[in-house]
């Protein structure tokens, strides 16, 4: 029950890790995320949201080298491990499942306003 | 770079960010920044960064504390903590001979602090405090009743260095005294005045609720009063512009300030205008200075210097001065933050602190501190046995010795804090009632409290650290094989604890030799002949010519007095002699024959009433009508003369300024005419009517003394609007003495608390080391010791290091006592039975503390002692 656990904004951060691919690091990250959901995202809850994922090692990072772009400081890359995947194709799972199990009439528009 | 973010908050964000995720988190920060700056700007750029970084103080990006290392510090913290309560809860008694110690010791040094910290506030509430001189005279070879300098000096001065001195800003002449003054002749109010010219606010600039401090003394006619004096003349009414009467003149309040506090060396209800009186006028007319009256501050000019304007004085003298040949004289002056705590000044401020005493009272206190320091040392070096395991066994599992010391220290901090925490209480509650024990209204403010936090956290780690560094230091010593097998080797034998116990009743015992000589020589005091008689005699201070010139009315009514047996006059009473005069054989003699000698006028029957024996020569006499150039001499007159007292009889002198010759007509027996710090010294007294009385002395019959006194309110009362000051001679005697014995009753209460503390530690010691021979004292006792043997065996090691105490004490109290001594002209020779008993009183102490312990010890059953071997 409780072997993945993926709330909605790492599973956000998780789903644009997987989008940007090579190129997953904090600026771009936090740029596709509000460029596609068109909402803002502070560095600190995005730090702290990669931070718990690379703790449950759904995530794992490696730095670039330094570049003087960014005042000497490296770029942190990062990539969806195994386990990552797992997790993010369990939640992406269950939520089919939970889709699926909801009765057509329920999602009758008709039937709701009515 | 051109463009960096704030400082603050990028110092801030590498301080707190984990360091793990630090470089890249700013890489990101710095990329955003960059970008921001092109787009919105520097301005709006650097408000998101520091929005950022605010946002990025959370949970998992702040570094967790300390790493590793700090939590494990940590632990330990909290297990020293632990082993310390624990070590206190096992040790009841040892914990509160040191907590007892430590807080009795330390109360002592707050509430000295608390003191020491009043006295040097006087008069810190003006705000240009640091800015105020006054002006003192110290003539050359001059010596009046012990004190070489003068506070008072010449009238003119004041204006003289305001105009021709551009260093001086405002100067001000006052005198200060207790005088009448009041609404009517029927309502007047007896208070403490100063009598100044018109600049005296512009010196001390004290807080006015109505008027101008700068123009409110402009008139000769004006006044200015305190809050609560107005309150009590006025009630409710405004004062300003109110009429009052002092010495029959008409003045207008102009002014009412806010009462000085109680840190004030000058003390005042009222300040007013004396520029309109005649004789103010007269003296200040005058082309040459004759006469020092008044006291003389003033402020400086930016950017002086003080000392190089003292030193223009003796021109300044030169100019003035009517002749300095004759009256030597030398101004110099004293900065107001100095001024109250000198005490070598004659005509000066009332109340005035000494150096001295507070000097005396800070060594005695940091004695008793170091006691009860030494109290833990030595009672954590005799513990350190117990704790010997422990420490071998945090060796074994790796404790470092650095690492042990800081466990010590920890306890001996923790017990300092809970000692000092204790300490601040008790001051609290005993600051008021120490104060008046000194005559300083001391309170306790929680604003001083707290400014005084910090510092008492740093007296907890000094004393935790001086207490407990050395027992610290012996302890982590220990070899854990030997410290685990229960082997102490070179703890038990500290000679050091030896010593400390030498040290403890050294001062101990000195202190006591010192109260009991002070006591005796107080005894002395009271009991000396003085060469009058000093019971069943009241004295009126009379400050109303009404009185005086109806004195030999009065007198013939007060003796029909039952109780009133005979009533004099006089100028001073035999135990204040003031006034000083120069006389010579002849008019303008050799000035080296000129003799310093005391004066004082009297009337008829003064010899008599006081019982001062005449040895040579005559009193004054009614039948004989005689002139009033005879005076009666005492012996010391005759003897500085080289006379015997019957030569004497007869001999004539004569002061420079007046033409009439004296003649001696009797010689009295020396009496003291001060205090017994001073000699006595050559005196005269003349025949004079009562005009010149300042004193009324009644010889009494001390019983129903209060319907004596009664009655005489009763027929003075008439004749004066001056609060009716009637006092027993003997009270006035004992009150020369006032500062004496408070500072004695003081320090008898410290040696009480110091030999508490040296007995409180020799009883934990005692206790602890006889505990460690119980089993010896079981075998013995099995073996057939009889009890005084076992008593006798624990307790003389101790009282050998009391003996051994008593010696040290001797040669230390010796210097104090003789010391001290030497401040009392007349005063007892050092008492060695004095020595002899203190060393008694020490050993008795010593004993009953140890032997409570080691009669426990010899009385218990031997089986029951050894019954686990």
């Amino acid at each position: 029950m409780k072997k993945y656990q993926l709330g909605e904004f790492e599973e956000v951060v998780m789903l644009t890790v997987g989008i940007l691919y090579e190129n997953a690091y904090g600026v771009s990250i936090k740029k596709e995320i509000e460029t596609r959901l068109n909402r803002k995202v502070s560095v600190g809850a995005l730090q702290s949201a990669l931070k718990r994922l690379e703790d449950k090692e759904y995530l794992r990072s490696h730095d670039s080298d330094a570049t003087p772009e960014r005042a000497g400081r490296p770029k942190r890359f990062y990539k969806i491990t195994a386990l990552g995947k797992k997790a993010m194709q369990y939640t992406k799972e269950t939520r089919n499942a939970m889709w699926d199990s909801i009765p057509d009439v329920a999602l009758d528009v008709k039937f709701v306003t009515n | 770079m051109a463009n960096r973010p704030p400082k603050l908050f990028i110092k801030f964000f590498r301080w707190f960010c984990h360091p793990g995720l630090q470089s890249p988190i700013e890489g990101d920060l710095m990329e955003l920044y960059e970008e921001r700056i092109k787009e919105k700007g520097k301005k709006k750029a650097d408000w998101l960064f520091r929005r950022d970084v605010l946002l990025l103080f959370r949970k998992d990006i702040i570094k967790p504390t300390g790493g590793t290392v700090k939590l494990n510090y940590y632990g330990m913290l909290k297990n020293y903590f632990k082993t310390t309560i624990r070590n206190l809860k096992r040790q009841r008694l040892y914990a509160a001979i040191n907590i007892g110690g430590l807080s009795i010791s330390v109360t002592c040094v707050l509430l000295i602090l608390s003191f020491i910290k009043y006295e040097f506030s006087y008069d810190r509430f003006l705000e240009n405090y640091d800015n105020i001189y006054r002006v003192y005279n110290t003539p050359p070879s001059h010596n009046f009743l012990g004190k070489n300098k003068v506070a008072v000096t010449a009238l003119p001065l004041a204006s003289a260095l305001q105009n021709e001195y551009p260093e001086v800003d405002h100067a001000t002449a006052f005198d200060w005294y207790n005088a009448l003054i009041g609404t009517s002749e029927d309502n007047l109010y007896y208070e403490s005045g100063i009598f100044s010219d018109k600049y005296f606010f512009h010196v001390f600039p004290y807080e006015f609720i109505e008027g101008d401090p700068l123009t409110a003394l402009q008139d000769p006619t004006s006044v200015v009063l305190t809050e609560s004096l107005a309150a009590k003349i006025f009630d409710d009414e405004n004062a300003i512009g109110q009429q009052l009467i002092q010495r029959n003149q008409i003045y207008q309040v102009t002014g009412v300030i806010k009462d000085p506090p109680k840190n004030s060396t000058v003390d005042l209800d009222f300040v007013i205008n004396i520029e309109g009186r005649d004789w103010y006028k007269e003296e200040m007319a005058r082309e040459k200075w004759r006469s020092n009256g008044f006291k003389t501050f003033f402020t400086l000019n930016e950017g002086s210097d003080v000392s190089v304007l003292e030193a223009k004085m003796p021109e300044l003298l030169e100019k003035y001065w009517i002749n300095l040949e004759l009256y030597p004289q030398e101004y110099r002056f004293e900065a107001l933050k100095d001024v109250h705590l000198q005490s070598e000044f004659n005509f000066d401020f009332t109340g005035k602190g000494s150096k001295k005493q507070l000097l005396l009272f800070s060594i005695i206190v940091l004695l008793i501190l170091i006691l009860a320091l030494v109290n833990y040392t030595n009672l954590a070096i005799a513990r350190s046995m117990s704790r010997s395991k422990e420490v071998g066994l945090r060796k074994t599992i790796g404790a470092g010795r650095r690492q042990l010391i800081f466990q010590f220290l920890f306890e001996s901090t923790f017990l300092t804090f809970i000692a000092i925490v204790i300490a601040t209480s008790i001051t609290w509650i005993s600051l008021p009632v120490f104060g008046e024990l000194l005559g300083r209204p001391l309170q306790p403010e929680i604003d001083t409290l707290i400014a005084a936090i910090p510092y008492l956290l740093g007296l907890v780690l000094f004393l935790g650290i001086l207490s407990g560094y050395y027992p610290a230091f012996l302890i982590s010593k220990l070899q854990p094989i030997y410290a685990l097998k229960g082997k102490t080797k070179g703890l038990s034998k500290s000679s050091l604890q030896k010593w400390l116990i030498v040290g403890q009743y050294a001062v101990s015992i000195a202190m006591i030799i010192c109260a009991v000589e002070a006591n005796q020589q107080f005894q002395f005091i009271q009991n000396k002949d003085l060469g009058f008689q000093k019971e069943d005699i009241l004295t009126f201070r009379s400050r109303s010519r009404e009185v005086t010139s109806n004195f030999d009315v009065l007198k013939r009514e007060w003796l029909n007095h039952p109780n009133i047996k005979a009533v004099a006059g006089s100028q001073y009473l035999p135990i204040n002699l003031r006034q000083r005069t120069v006389v010579n054989d002849e008019k303008g003699g050799d000035p080296n024959d000129d003799l310093h000698i005391y004066q004082m006028r009297a009337g008829y029957d003064f010899l008599d009433l006081y019982d001062i024996e005449l040895i040579a020569g005559r009193n004054f006499s009614r039948e004989l009508k005689d002139t009033i150039n005879l005076c009666i001499i005492n012996e010391t007159t005759a003897k500085t003369m080289g006379w015997t007292p019957h030569e004497a009889i007869g001999k004539r002198f004569t002061e420079d300024w007046d033409l009439k010759y004296r003649e001696v007509i009797g010689v009295i027996k020396d009496f003291h005419m001060h205090s017994m710090h001073m000699e006595i010294e050559p005196m005269f007294i003349e025949r004079r009517s009562s005009r010149s009385f300042r004193y009324i002395s009644f010889r009494i019959n001390p019983e129903n003394l209060q319907e004596t006194i009664a009655y005489l309110e009763e027929t003075i009362a008439p004749y004066t609007s001056y609060p009716f000051d009637m006092q027993l001679l003997s009270d006035q005697y004992n009150n020369l003495y006032h500062e004496d014995i408070s500072q004695s009753k003081i320090f008898n209460f410290f040696t009480l608390l110091a030999i508490v503390i040296a007995s409180l530690g020799l009883f934990g010691l005692a206790t602890y080391t006889i505990h460690l021979r119980v089993k010896e004292v079981g075998i013995r006792k099995v073996l057939g010791a009889s009890l005084s043997s076992i008593v006798s065996l624990v307790s003389l090691d101790f009282l050998k290091l009391v003996g051994i105490g008593f010696l040290v004490a001797i040669p230390i109290a010796w210097i104090f006592v003789s010391k001290w001594l030497e401040n009392y002209s007349y005063h007892i020779d050092i008492q060695w039975w004095v020595f002899a008993l203190s060393g008694i009183m020490a050993v008795i102490i010593a004993c009953i503390t140890v032997s409570t312990q080691s009669i426990k010890v010899a009385l218990s059953d031997p089986a029951e002692i050894l019954k686990d071997e």
